[in-house]
């Protein structure tokens, strides 16, 4: 990024390494939730009969 | 209407993609460490330096999700193949996250820098056009029932969506920006190189784990629903 010379500003460097870690945590819990809930989803479709 | 190729019926297959998450993401851990604590603060940037171990990265992957969306969309386009749409619409919503990330994480990178959360320059804002493109991509998709159809429109949102990604790329250069253009590697001091390099690997394995992912679940929920349809006709999907 174009600058002049700039001091400081670590707490924008921690902001942004927390927003990334935050965001990339839920994304992964996510993931994972939906691909249990879908064969689970499935599992039950195809033993238990058809959902309403 | 129902989709030519019913492949998107069965169940995935399973695979070592589990181990290969966990690995991934003890990679990231230690790229992102490696990288802030080996990296020295910049002459010009000071440790505001150390974010661009995350932007770059995060636009990276946006790139390589919407590039995925390019080549699953056209290829839905050709054969009809209902996982192709599937395998976009992953990659969609993945790409997406990191579009919104990467967006986030240049509004914070620009604040100390050029002392605004904010420009309208061309590739703040042909990034922004590009983000809000896949989360219409996204909105389609939920509002249209039909497979088919649901397919067709969105592979042509998504088609027209990654047309941006070489605007965005080259937004920089056509155009005057407060944004830099992009770095050489060549003419980058070795031991920020390295941090890059390593990041932009741990980025791309996440991202490919996650778009793969959502992929299992997008066809376990298919073949969910064929087999609830195939009960419900009194007929037998196995």
């Amino acid at each position: 990024m174009n600058s002049a010379t700039v001091s400081g500003g670590i707490e924008y460097v921690v902001a942004s390494y927390v927003i990334t870690w935050v965001v990339l945590g839920v994304m992964l819990v996510r993931i994972v939730g939906s691909v249990r809930r879908a064969r689970a989803e499935y599992d039950q479709a195809r033993t238990g009969g058809f959902r309403t | 209407m129902s989709p030519v190729n019913t492949n998107a019926f069965d169940p995935p297959k399973a695979g070592p993609w589990v181990a290969i998450g966990w690995l991934s993401f003890a990679f990231f851990v230690f790229t992102q460490v490696f990288a802030v604590m080996t990296s020295p603060a910049d002459a010009m940037m000071g440790h505001l330096q150390k974010m661009m171990y995350v932007h770059v990265p995060a636009a990276w992957v946006t790139f390589l999700a919407f590039g995925i969306v390019l080549v699953a969309s056209l290829y839905f386009l050709m054969k009809e193949d209902e996982r192709a749409d599937l395998l976009a619409a992953s990659a969609a919503e993945v790409g997406s996250l990191f579009c919104g990330l990467t967006l986030v994480l240049g509004m914070l990178w620009g604040r100390p820098t050029w002392n605004v959360w904010w420009s309208w320059d061309a590739r703040l804002t042909s990034t922004l056009v590009l983000f809000l493109i896949f989360v219409g991509y996204l909105a389609l998709r939920s509002f249209v029932e039909d497979p088919q159809r649901r397919g067709q429109w969105s592979a042509a949102v998504g088609i027209l969506g990654a047309i941006n990604v070489p605007i965005v790329w080259m937004s920089v250069r056509w155009w005057r920006t407060l944004h830099q253009i992009q770095s050489n590697p060549r003419g980058l001091s070795p031991e920020y190189l390295r941090g890059l390099l390593l990041n932009v690997a741990a980025f791309t394995l996440l991202c490919i784990w996650f778009i793969q992912r959502r992929y299992v679940a997008a066809r376990y929920e298919r073949a969910a629903e064929h087999a609830s349809q195939a009960a419900a006709l009194g007929g037998n999907d196995e």
